[in-house]
This record gives structure tokens, C-alpha cells and sequence, in this order.
């Protein structure tokens, strides 16, 4: 797994990982101060613990490392600052933003949270700097064997709608969700 | 890092709902500071032709409000630079999600009647 430095660091994912191996010792401060070093060291430690809890059931397989590294793929290149999203500023003197690559590593967070479910892949389409403008989100994810997908979905959905209303001005006219694999005590993750 | 930028790393640190602090994008100027001063400030701040500039990127916990922690953070800063007209740009870099969100222990805001001197920057 190959990648660019992360947030304008010379860091990679591998570089990033070793560091979260090392327990984040000794201190870089670099990747501290850097909100792309930081979401991406974040879905590091959730995808670790995801593969401890499939131990831990007894799942006969780990999670597919092709799978795993496809997913990091995704989440180097949402974690990027990308483009900014317009708040509601104070006055004219002010610029309130939240950056896209935060809104899109809070949609897989949200996602991630609800159970059996990984998120694969999100996306924001549509002109998301114009406060006025239609916006898509699309999210592509997996199911653990024994999870219910309508449900799944319908909680991702149901929890995404509401981070966006909380933390953007953005006005979503649809929530795709596609689940294109499951993992779990059957499969490995990402097998169709 | 001068009294100033300590002050406003600080008192950004302290808003409610923020958890963490970003280097904002990086300028030549910022970058020049860094290697001639070993300056390590967070938030940036100096004066140009239009007066007294701040930039502020910040990671938030989910269950704080992104718009009312980006306000919270120009009320601080603007308090902090003893300047109420003071252009303020916030960045919101992370919401962290399941991040506990910090009581309100840190050092508040600094009082207004305390003007600091703004390094020129830009």
C-alpha cells in the first residue's frame, strides 16, 4: 500500500501506522498539529480494533488485507482538507469553515459507529462551497454476516443526516447508501 | 511562540467543544517564523494594510455544534487580540466523533483591556 505523504506531511499511511505501533511515542509534533495525520491515525485505530472484535467472535477469517488497504486508499484521500465548506460567519469580518475532508471522515465515523457496519467509501457531490446548492452524499459500505441491511443502511442514513445538520449548513437532497460487501464470521471483508 | 500567540493558542484551546489544535495551512510567512523564530504557535495572527488577521484551525467534538464552536472561537480570539473588528478566519480540520468533550477548565479568554502586540506577517 502506497501512498502520498498525508496532509502535506512527508508521513504515509505505513509511516502513520508504525507511529500508532510505536503508541504514538516518541511525540511527533507534526503529525500532532496536522488534522489529516490525526483522521487518518484515527481510522488506523478503529480498523484495528474492528480486526481485535472479529478475533475476539471467533470470525474465522481476519479482515481481507487487500480490503483493509483498499479502505485506507479511501481514507488518505477523504482526510484531505479538500474544499471548504461555508458556516455561517458572524460578521463580514469573519471566515467560518469546516474543510470537507472533515465532513467526509466524520460521515465514515458516524457510519462506522453503528453496529456491523464499515464504511468503505463516502463522497460529497455537488458544489458544496455554495450554501445554496443541492449536495449528494454517497456512501459505499459493508454489513457483517447476521446484521439486517435494511436496518443498517437505514441507521447510516438516519445518523449521517443528522452529523450533517449539526456541523454544516449543507442542503442534502439525498443519502445514497450502497453496501457492496459483508464481512464477518462467513467471509472475509470484502468478498461480494 | 510570543506572549500573544501563547495567549490565543490558550484561549482557543479553552472554547467548549474544541479538542484539538491544527498548524492552519501553511504561508511563507508562517513558514519563515517557524525556521528563523522556532515559533510553534497554532493559531496565526499579524496585521496587514487592513488591520489585525487570525486564523484558527481547530477539531470539535461531535457533540459540540460546528457553528456555535467556530463562533465561540472568533468571540475568544477577538477578546484575546483586544480587538473586536479583528478578521477571523476559523477552520474546522476534524469533528471527532465519541471524543468527550472537555469541561471548561482551561484558561479563559484574556481580559480585553490588555493589548497585546500583533507580529507582522503577511
Amino acid at each position: 500500500m502506497t501512498d502520498d505523504g498525508i496532509g502535506g506531511t512527508d508521513y504515509s499511511i505505513e509511516d502513520l501506522s508504525d507511529y500508532l505501533d510505536r503508541g504514538r511515542e516518541p511525540r511527533i509534533a507534526e503529525i500532532e498539529a496536522n488534522a489529516e495525520c490525526r483522521a487518518v491515525l484515527a481510522s488506523l485505530e478503529r480498523m484495528a480494533d474492528l480486526s481485535r472484535e472479529l478475533v475476539d467472535a471467533e470470525s474465522t477469517t481476519e479482515l481481507n488485507e487487500g480490503w483493509f488497504d483498499g479502505i485506507m486508499r479511501h481514507v488518505a484521500r477523504e482526510v484531505r482538507a479538500g474544499r471548504d465548506i461555508p458556516l455561517e460567519p458572524v460578521d463580514d469580518e469573519t471566515t467560518l469553515v469546516i474543510t470537507e475532508g472533515a465532513v467526509r471522515s466524520l460521515m465514515r465515523e458516524v457510519g462506522d459507529a453503528v453496529p456491523g457496519v464499515i464504511v468503505e467509501r463516502t463522497r460529497l457531490v455537488g458544489d458544496v462551497a455554495d450554501a445554496s446548492a443541492d449536495v449528494r452524499i454517497e456512501i459505499s459500505m459493508s454489513v457483517a454476516f447476521g446484521h439486517p441491511i435494511p436496518r443498517a443502511v437505514e441507521d447510516v442514513r438516519s445518523a449521517i443526516r443528522e452529523a450533517a445538520r449539526r456541523h454544516t449548513g449543507l442542503r442534502i437532497a439525498a443519502i445514497d447508501v450502497t453496501v457492496d460487501s459483508m464481512h464477518g464470521a462467513e467471509q472475509t471483508g470484502g468478498r461480494r | 511562540m510570543t506572549d500573544i500567540t501563547e495567549r490565543l493558542d490558550k484561549a482557543v484551546a479553552g472554547v467548549e467543544g474544541v479538542v484539538e489544535l491544527y498548524a492552519p495551512r501553511p504561508s511563507i510567512g508562517m513558514l519563515w517564523r517557524q525556521a528563523v523564530d522556532g515559533d510553534s504557535a497554532l493559531v496565526a495572527t499579524g496585521t496587514d494594510a487592513d488591520g489585525v488577521w487570525a486564523e484558527a484551525s481547530v477539531g470539535i467534538a461531535h457533540d459540540a455544534g460546528a457553528h456555535e464552536v467556530a463562533r465561540a472561537v472568533v468571540d475568544v480570539v477577538r477578546a484575546a487580540l483586544g480587538d473586536p473588528r479583528a478578521r477571523v478566519t476559523v477552520r474546522i480540520g476534524r469533528v471527532i466523533f465519541g471524543a468527550a468533550r472537555p469541561s471548561t477548565d482551561h484558561p479563559s479568554a484574556p481580559p480585553e483591556d490588555e493589548p497585546q502586540e500583533i507580529p507582522k506577517t503577511r
